[in-house]
C-alpha cells in the first residue's frame, strides 16, 4: 500500500492552517537526525538570522537558532532554488551581505519581501519548527509532557491566585 | 486468511464498518448478546505504550492524512480533523459529553423555516433518548452522573467561571466529561496532563479501544480487522450481501454479511455510500432520496484569547472541563438561532502560533506568544443550520492511495453561524475584560471540524430521508447507518455521547429485527 508521501505531508504542512505546528513538529522530526553538511554551514548562516529574524525572542542564543535552521533547512528540500533567489534578492537590496546589517535595516529590508512566495514557504516552516523546541517552552511557560511527574494533578493545575477580589 | 476467526463466507456475521463511538460500541453491544461480529477499521491499532504525551509525536499516528479536499469555508486541504485507528476519533475527541436539549430535537417546530436551510425536526424525541442517555452516560462514566463526581476545576477554568459570572452567567461549572476523576475498571484516573485531544496515556479518558473493544474481544463473538479499508459495499436487490475492502498489502477481501452497519464518521459513511453507487442504485448505495452525503454539518468553531493580568498556565488540565451553558439556549432576540456553548480550550504554544498569528512575524508576533503564560483560552461551538449543498461528495478524478475517488467537503457558513460567531465573539472578549485583560484576540475560521454530522440524516419519509429513526436505512433493510451522519440537526452539543445513546437503541433494534427474522 503507497504511504503518503513526504512531499504530499509537506505541502499539506506548509498550507495547513490549525494544525501546523503539529504536522510540522511530525515532519521535520525526521530532520533531526539528518546531518549538516559542512559547505552547507554559509547557508546555515544566513538561514538562522534568518528565522531569528522573522521570530526574535532576545532571550534565545544565537547558538540555538542555528540549531533551528539546522532543522528548517530539509524542510526547505527542493526549494533551493527559491531559497537563493531570495537571498540574493535580500543582498541586492542591502548592497552586500544583507546578514552583516544593524538587525534594524535587516527587518526593513525583510518587511519588503513579504509577499515573496518564498517567504511565506520560509515563516511557516520556520514557526512550525520553532514553537516545538523545548527551548523556546521553557522561555515562554509552556510545561509541555508531565506524565513523568504525575501530570499536573499535584503540580499547580488549580494554583490560579490573583483571581481573588477579582469574582 | 486462515487465521481469520470468521470466514469470509460467513453470512451470519455482522459486519461494522469503523470501530469509533458508533462503531466500536456497537460491536460490543452486539458481541455481548452473542451476535458475531466483524469489525473492519481502516487504521491501525494503537498499543497503550504508543500514547505518549506530545502532540507533534501523536498526530501522525491517528490521524485521518488521506486525502480530502474542503470547499467554499472549508479549510482546503485539511477541512476534517478525524482519525484513522482503532478507537476512530474516540482518541482525539475532548470527551465532553452534554446531552442535547429538547428544542434542538425541534429544530424547525423551535426556529421556524430558515431560509437556506433544510431544518427539520428529530423523528424521535428528547425523551425517548432520555433512558439511552442515561445507560451511555452510565457506560462512559460521565462525571455529575451517576454517583460520578465533577473533575476539579483547572487555572482556566477558574478564570472562565470568575469571568462567566462578572456577566451574570450562572449555568456554569467543570462539564460532563467522560474522564474517570478517579482510576477505575482498570483504567487511570486524571492526572490533569492536558493532552486530552492527543490521547490519553493513562487511559482516564473514554475511548473505544480500551473500553468497548476490550469488553468486546473478552467475548468469543467479535473479530477486529485493523487496517481494512473498505471499498465498496455489495448488494442483491434490497438486500446487502458483503463488503469489499483492502488489507495492508493491498489485497481485496470480501467479507459476507447478515447485516452491515456503517459508522465511518460522517464524511466517511457518505462516501462509502456513493462510492457503492451501482445499476440499482445509479446514485450511491441507499440514496433513492438525494440525500446521502447532503446537509453535512459541523458546529460553529471559533476562539477568544483573553492576556490575563496573571498567570493561567492553559495547558495544565483536561482542555475542556469547563463550560457556560447560558447561551445554549434559543433566544431569537440576539439575532440568530440555536445556541452556543463557551468552553474552557487548552491550546499548546505551537497550534496557537498557528492559529492566532497565522501570516505575522517578527516583534508583533513574538512578544505576544512570549505572555503565553497570561493566556486563558475560551471556545464557542454553537448550532450549525443544516442546508441541502453542504455536502460531502466524490470528485470525478482525483484518486486516492487506495484507488478510491476523493471525498470532497463542500461547506459554507450560513448566515445564522456568522451573527452567532460575532454575537459570541463579543460575549467572551466582555467576559476576559471584565478581569483585566490586557489584550483580547480572536481566532475564526481557522479550525478544522471535528464534529461531523448529517450526510445521511434520518427521519419517517423516504423521500426525504436516509434511514428511520432507528438509523436502518429506508432503501435496505439490512443495512443500517450507526454514526453521526444520522443527526438531521447539529444541536449545539458535542455530539459523541448522542451517537453511543443512538447506537445503544439501535443495538435492541437490531436485536428485535433479528428476533423476527427481518434481518
Amino acid at each position: 500500500m503507497p504511504r503518503l508521501s513526504r512531499r504530499r505531508l509537506l505541502s499539506q504542512t506548509a498550507r495547513l492552517i490549525s494544525c501546523t505546528a503539529i504536522m510540522g513538529g511530525f515532519s521535520t522530526r525526521a530532520a533531526w537526525s539528518q546531518p549538516v553538511v559542512p559547505n552547507e554551514q554559509q547557508a546555515m548562516l544566513s538561514l538562522s538570522t534568518l528565522v531569528r529574524d522573522l521570530f526574535p525572542h532576545d532571550a534565545l542564543a544565537d547558538s540555538f537558532y542555528v540549531k533551528v535552521a539546522g532543522i528548517v533547512q530539509p524542510g526547505l528540500t527542493g526549494k533551493e532554488k527559491e531559497y537563493a533567489t531570495f537571498a540574493a534578492a535580500l543582498d541586492q537590496d542591502a548592497g552586500g551581505s544583507w546578514r552583516q546589517l544593524d538587525p534594524a535595516m535587516r527587518g526593513e529590508i525583510l518587511a519588503e519581501h513579504q509577499d515573496d512566495p518564498f517567504f511565506a514557504i520560509l515563516r511557516d516552516t520556520a514557526r512550525a519548527t520553532l514553537y516545538v523546541q523545548p527551548e523556546v517552552w521553557a522561555l515562554i511557560g509552556y510545561g509541555g509532557n508531565a506524565l513523568a511527574q504525575g501530570g499536573y494533578l499535584n503540580r499547580g493545575f488549580n494554583d490560579i491566585d490573583w483571581l481573588e477580589g477579582n469574582k | 486468511m486462515s487465521d481469520y476467526k470468521f470466514s469470509l463466507e460467513d453470512d451470519s456475521v455482522a459486519v461494522i464498518i469503523g470501530s469509533g463511538a458508533g462503531g466500536g460500541t456497537l460491536a460490543n453491544q452486539l458481541a455481548q448478546q452473542g451476535i458475531d461480529v466483524v469489525c473492519l477499521e481502516a487504521g491501525r491499532r494503537l498499543a497503550p505504550v504508543d500514547i505518549v504525551n506530545d502532540e507533534a509525536a501523536m498526530f501522525p499516528k491517528f490521524t485521518w492524512l488521506d486525502e480530502v479536499i474542503g470547499e467554499g469555508d472549508a479549510l482546503p486541504n485539511f477541512p476534517l480533523w478525524i482519525c484513522k485507528t482503532v478507537g476512530g476519533t474516540t482518541m482525539h475527541w475532548t470527551a465532553a459529553t452534554p446531552r442535547l436539549q429538547a428544542h434542538e430535537m425541534r429544530a424547525l417546530s423551535t426556529y421556524g423555516e430558515i431560509t437556506g436551510a433544510s431544518l427539520v425536526d428529530w423523528p424521535i424525541s428528547l425523551a425517548d433518548l432520555e433512558p439511552y442517555y442515561a445507560r451511555a452516560e452510565r457506560m462512559m462514566g460521565v462525571t455529575g452522573t451517576n454517583g460520578i463526581p465533577m473533575l476539579p476545576g483547572n487555572n482556566n477554568f477558574k478564570v472562565l467561571e470568575a469571568g462567566g459570572r462578572k456577566l451574570g452567567y450562572t449555568d456554569i461549572d467543570t462539564n460532563r466529561m467522560a474522564i474517570n476523576p478517579e482510576p477505575k475498571d482498570g483504567r487511570g484516573g486524571c492526572l490533569q496532563l492536558g493532552f486530552c485531544t492527543s490521547g490519553c496515556a493513562t487511559q482516564a479518558k473514554w475511548c473505544t479501544l480500551y473500553t468497548q473493544i476490550r469488553d468486546a474481544e473478552q467475548t468469543d463473538h467479535f473479530e477486529l480487522r485493523p487496517e481494512s479499508m473498505v471499498m465498496k459495499i455489495l448488494h442483491e436487490g434490497d438486500r446487502v450481501t458483503a463488503v469489499q475492502y483492502l488489507d495492508t498489502e493491498g489485497q481485496m477481501h470480501e467479507q459476507k454479511a447478515r447485516f452491515i452497519c456503517v459508522a465511518g464518521n460522517a464524511p466517511g459513511t457518505a462516501r462509502l455510500l456513493l462510492n457503492s453507487a451501482s445499476t440499482h442504485f445509479p446514485e450511491g448505495l441507499a440514496n433513492t432520496s438525494d440525500q446521502v452525503g447532503r446537509n453535512y454539518m459541523r458546529h460553529m468553531l471559533a476562539a477568544v484569547v483573553g492576556i490575563m493580568p496573571g498567570e493561567v498556565h492553559i495547558y495544565k488540565g483536561p482542555q475542556v472541563a469547563g463550560v457556560i451553558r447560558d447561551e445554549t439556549r434559543h433566544d431569537p432576540a440576539r439575532g440568530f438561532s440555536g445556541g452556543f456553548q463557551m468552553h474552557t480550550v487548552g491550546l499548546s504554544p505551537g497550534s496557537l502560533a498557528d492559529l492566532m498569528l497565522q501570516g505575522k512575524w517578527g516583534h508583533e508576533f513574538t512578544s505576544v506568544l512570549e505572555k503565553y503564560r497570561n493566556y486563558a483560552t475560551v471556545m464557542i461551538m454553537g448550532e450549525d443550520l443544516p442546508t441541502a449543498d453542504n455536502r460531502i461528495s466524490l470528485h470525478p478524478e482525483r484518486r486516492d492511495q487506495y484507488g478510491l475517488p476523493v471525498p470532497v467537503v463542500h461547506y459554507t457558513n450560513h448566515p445564522n453561524n456568522r451573527a452567532m460567531l460575532h454575537y459570541g465573539l463579543e460575549q467572551c472578549n466582555k467576559l476576559y475584560r471584565s478581569l483585566g485583560a490586557e489584550q483580547v484576540f480572536d481566532l475564526k475560521d481557522v479550525f478544522p471540524a471535528t464534529h461531523n454530522m448529517g450526510t445521511a440524516r434520518m427521519g419517517e419519509d423516504p423521500a426525504t430521508s436516509v434511514t428511520n429513526p432507528w438509523g436502518q436505512t429506508h432503501d435496505i433493510g439490512n443495512l443500517f447507518i450507526s454514526d453521526g451522519s444520522l443527526f438531521p440537526t447539529a444541536g449545539c452539543e458535542n455530539p459523541t455521547l448522542t451517537i453511543v445513546t443512538l447506537v445503544l437503541r439501535q443495538a435492541e433494534y437490531i436485536q428485535q429485527q433479528m428476533q423476527r427474522g427481518a434481518i
